[in-house]
């Protein structure tokens, strides 16, 4: 996937108006469309500068971040949370479909990358590199960004541009389908003989000298596990490929897991051509905090502040390193600015996003909702899950029946004077919890020897029940 | 008859999901409005959005969905498509794909093609995404039962929460799951594309329940009934409304049913049982309706067949009973037999029946289901020598034993010296 990016010459023609897209759209009358985001800020900041709305033409050319920053040193735009405009373009600035100008962070990845692909191609041969990582770590967005410098590359040079595949592996239907969508793209189906199949056709193309055409083929193979396959048949005879005598193809393989390369690839470390492998790892809070405060520095103002910027980087950083949960939380901690700001009256101008909000969104998004959904039990279902713990501490052990379940439940009862349901209500009671994901019951033929087992842990009943005095009898036993 | 038809128009209300969730519509907390907001800013920032909606069956989240979107249409008739999924019976991936393209079809007036491969459709659904986020078009996704697309390689919902990753797509894809833990079961890298948002909904608290009730219970004045009766009953019920719902009794009932099963749906039933058995001649609800509602949830079947069971039945249940406390694992009829007579033998009854008598009361009791077969495999043999199990659990056995008052007492001694409440 190759996320789509402002195309400058693309806008620049587009006929004056920046408040209509170009497909009429039934919008109302001065609604604007956050994604023109040049003409967009253009327009903002000429609201706040003179008071009047300019019709939207663009005051010159887009400006590359940094030259925008300059100039708003000079203006020092004002933050206005109450401001729909400004809260649009802040949304779409952090929203994680919107691609950023430049890739910060790395750098010294797509160098990596660059130069083993330039120098497959200055040496005319082929090669495959596996790039690995966690999700969000911005791996299919790096690459993005290598591949339009390398076709930059190759024009400047002034060799032919190699024709470029880039294609999800989820995408397919079979595994094999992606031999044939190379030879489709790559134009190599001339001369095909009815019976060969996609991939021995290819390799006969990459063994005979006759059959180039003389251009590189650079392909990008986005979720490459996706193609493992029982025998690991297709991954393995893909990067084969690039080992032929004649191929002149440069794979790019994307996946998460770090040992793909070794676990399904180790014939071609015998022939001595495995794969280059280029992790990603994941973010660090500084690099987490510079790609957020690049986001913000586009837009112009100050929306945070510095130290709720660095709480969220930490956090994220200390959990998963991944870029896409940062900005969500960021996202969020602006909604829960709005909706905190709608209600009150205050009339602060400059509200930021503080420390208090980011920390709001965060446990919104971190939090696990046991403890909440534990609590708003009804109660009969609280006294069912208080007797699995009993049971576990007493008898040790993490599954039981139904039977046993129900005993322990009427001890419960009796011991805290309610009366127990009875034998149906129970079982109901307890698909109930299965339903939910608390308990987890086998199928099993009987009835009453179904093995049940506690998916929440102990100690989140504990925590969550301990409040409530009707419980407190129970553990005071244990 | 102006009582039929107030009786008519609360039943219909009962069972219309929207009018019954649309009594939350109001404050400022609930699902609703922070479902509303969250929809409304995607589609007014033009920006891509997913959120899960969590709780137990039965407590409205498809409801709450429900409502929203009728009030989005009301007020963007042209800027919404909405999909519907589930789970249950779209989880294949193919079939997905065919569906959203029929339903796109549906809704753009386009031809829907059935020979379409799917991959065609894969392209269909991606080109259509494209093409409504030029002209600023939202598609909403509602994928019932979350949870069972996330079994398998999750394919539809990567390339769905994938074609939401560019800027181009503006989509909206809410999920409704019973399971509290169905963002866990999401692979790593759907998870990563998904936002964290949840709702959950949870049973509503006790303010909330009254509020519903009235909500469901007050007649509107201008329903083209009798004015007067209209008046009567609202008066009538207002005084008695709050009578019945500030009295002891029916809080009871109402703790009673809430504390097994807190969600709307269960109250939903409790309240038409008692609406229906309203009297037609009085035209007014009272406490004995609500009463005799929760009456029909109480009961308790097996209990119920016990009252029509011979004293030799009890006998041999009671027998089989005492087997079982003495851990024996496996009996057979001939092993109760001889538990029946050690009792007559300690006792001196007056109850004691040949073998075979009790074989027919044995076969009695197997046929309505209060003793079975341990497995089913044994039906070459004989039903003397054929191992059995009790159905009923010793509870229901002693409520049955308590209710019959020409029930001997030795049978309740024996059950006492168990030792079993």
């Amino acid at each position: 996937m190759v996320p789509k990016e402002s195309n400058p010459s693309r806008k620049r023609s587009s006929p004056g108006g920046y408040s209509e897209s170009p497909c009429k759209a039934p919008s109302p009358g001065k609604w604007r469309s956050p994604r023109r985001c040049n003409g967009n800020r253009d327009e903002v900041r000429s609201v706040g500068e003179n008071g009047n709305l300019s019709n939207g033409d663009l005051i010159g050319s887009p400006k590359s971040p940094r030259k925008e920053l300059f100039r708003n040193s000079n203006q020092q735009l004002k933050w206005n949370p109450r401001d729909p405009a400004q809260m649009q373009t802040v949304k779409h600035a952090l929203h994680v479909a919107t691609p950023p100008a430049i890739v910060v962070c790395r750098e010294k990845e797509q160098k990596n990358i660059l130069e083993f692909c330039k120098s497959c191609f200055q040496q005319s041969k082929a090669g495959s590199l596996y790039v690995c990582g966690c999700p969000g770590t911005g791996k299919t967005l790096s690459i993005g960004k290598v591949k339009e410098y390398f076709l930059g590359w190759s024009k400047e040079v002034g060799v032919p541009s190699p024709d470029v595949l880039t294609i999800n592996c989820t995408s397919l239907t079979s595994t094999s389908e992606i031999f044939s969508q190379m030879l489709v793209k790559f134009e190599l189906s001339k001369g095909k003989a009815t019976n060969t199949s996609p991939l021995q056709h290819l390799q006969d193309i990459f063994s005979q000298k006759k059959h180039q055409s003389g251009r590189m083929l650079l392909m990008i193979a986005d979720e490459m596990d996706y193609l493992i396959t029982r025998d690991h048949a297709v991954l393995h005879d893909l990067f084969m490929l690039t080992t032929l005598p004649f191929s002149r193809f440069i794979l790019i393989g994307i996946a998460n897991a770090i040992d793909l390369a070794d676990r399904f690839l180790q014939k071609l470390e015998a022939l001595n051509c495995k794969p280059v492998v280029i992790t990603f790892r994941a973010y660090s809070k500084d690099q987490i905090l510079k790609i957020l405060q690049q986001r913000i520095m586009a837009l112009g103002y100050d929306v945070f502040q510095p130290a709720a910027l660095e709480y969220c980087a930490r956090k994220v950083a200390a959990t998963s390193g991944d870029i896409r949960k940062a900005l969500d939380i960021c996202r969020c901690a602006i909604e829960v600015l709005e909706a905190e700001l709608k209600g009150s009256v205050t009339n602060k101008e400059t509200e930021k996003v503080s420390f208090h909000h980011i920390e709001t969104a965060i446990s919104r998004s971190f939090k696990s909702p046991v403890v909440d959904i534990i609590q708003s039990l009804p109660q009969h279902q609280q006294v069912i899950l208080c007797s699995f713990v009993r049971l576990s501490q007493h008898c040790k052990k993490n599954a039981t029946t139904l039977a046993e379940l129900n005993r322990s439940y009427s001890e419960i009862c009796k011991s805290t004077q309610i009366r127990p349901v009875g034998m149906m209500d129970f079982a109901s009671l307890c698909t109930a919890l299965n339903d939910q994901g608390l308990l987890e019951i086998a199928q099993s033929r009987g009835d009453k020897s179904k093995k049940i087992k506690l998916k929440v842990d102990s100690s989140d009943i504990t925590f969550a029940l301990k409040g409530i005095r009707f419980f407190q009898n129970c553990w005071c036993d244990d | 008859m102006d009582t039929e038809k107030a009786l008519a128009l609360l039943r219909s209300r009962l069972y219309d999901p929207n009018y019954v969730h649309a009594t939350f519509k109001s404050s400022e907390e609930s699902n609703y409005c922070k479902l509303k907001f969250l929809i409304m800013n995607s589609i007014s920032d033009s920006c891509n959005n997913s959120i899960l909606l969590l709780g137990p069956r039965g407590s409205g989240k498809v409801a709450v969905v429900d409502l929203v979107l009728e009030d989005l249409k009301t007020q963007h008739p042209d800027s919404i498509s909405v999909i519907r999924l589930n789970g249950l019976l779209h989880s294949d991936d193919n079939f997905a794909l065919k569906e959203i393209a029929r339903q796109l079809c549906l809704d753009h007036q386009l031809l829907f093609s059935k020979m379409a491969s799917s991959d065609d459709n894969a392209g269909f659904m991606i080109d259509m995404l494209k093409e409504c986020g030029l002209s600023h078009k939202s598609i909403i996704f509602v994928l019932d039962e979350f949870d069972l697309f996330a079994q398998g390689k999750q394919r539809l919902l990567y390339s769905l929460l994938d074609a939401m990753q560019t800027v181009s797509s503006q989509a909206v894809v809410i999920g409704v799951s019973c399971r509290l833990d169905a963002d866990q079961l999401l692979e790593k890298r759907v998870r990563s594309r998904f936002s964290h948002r949840k709702l959950l909904f949870v049973p509503p608290s006790r303010e909330d329940v009254r509020r519903l009730l009235e909500h469901i219970l007050y007649l509107p004045k201008d329903i083209g009934l009798l004015s007067k009766y209209v008046a009567e009953f609202n008066s009538k019920i207002q005084y008695n409304l709050q009578d019945i719902l500030n009295d002891k009794k029916f809080q009871e009932i109402l703790d009673s049913i809430l504390f097994i099963d807190g969600a709307i749906n269960n109250l939903v039933q409790f309240l038409f049982r008692a609406v229906s058995s309203m009297s037609l001649e009085s035209g007014l609800l009272s406490l004995e309706n609500f009463k005799g509602s929760h009456l029909c949830y109480q009961r308790q079947p097996k209990t119920q067949i016990l009252e029509g069971v011979s004293i030799l039945e009890l006998y041999i249940l009671v027998c089989m009973n005492r087997l079982e406390c003495k851990e024996q694992n496996s009996y057979n009829f001939n092993s109760v037999m001889k538990e029946y007579k050690a009792i007559h033998e300690a006792y001196k009854t007056s109850d004691n029946y040949r073998d075979s008598v009790c074989l027919r009361a044995f076969e009695h009791l197997l046929e309505r289901e209060l003793i079975g077969f341990v497995d089913n495999k044994g039906r070459n043999l004989s039903i003397e020598i054929q191992p059995v199990k009790l159905l009923i659990s010793p509870h229901e056995l002693y409520l049955g034993l308590k209710s019959r008052s020409s029930c001997p007492a030795i049978l309740q001694k024996l059950f006492d010296h168990e030792s079993f409440r």
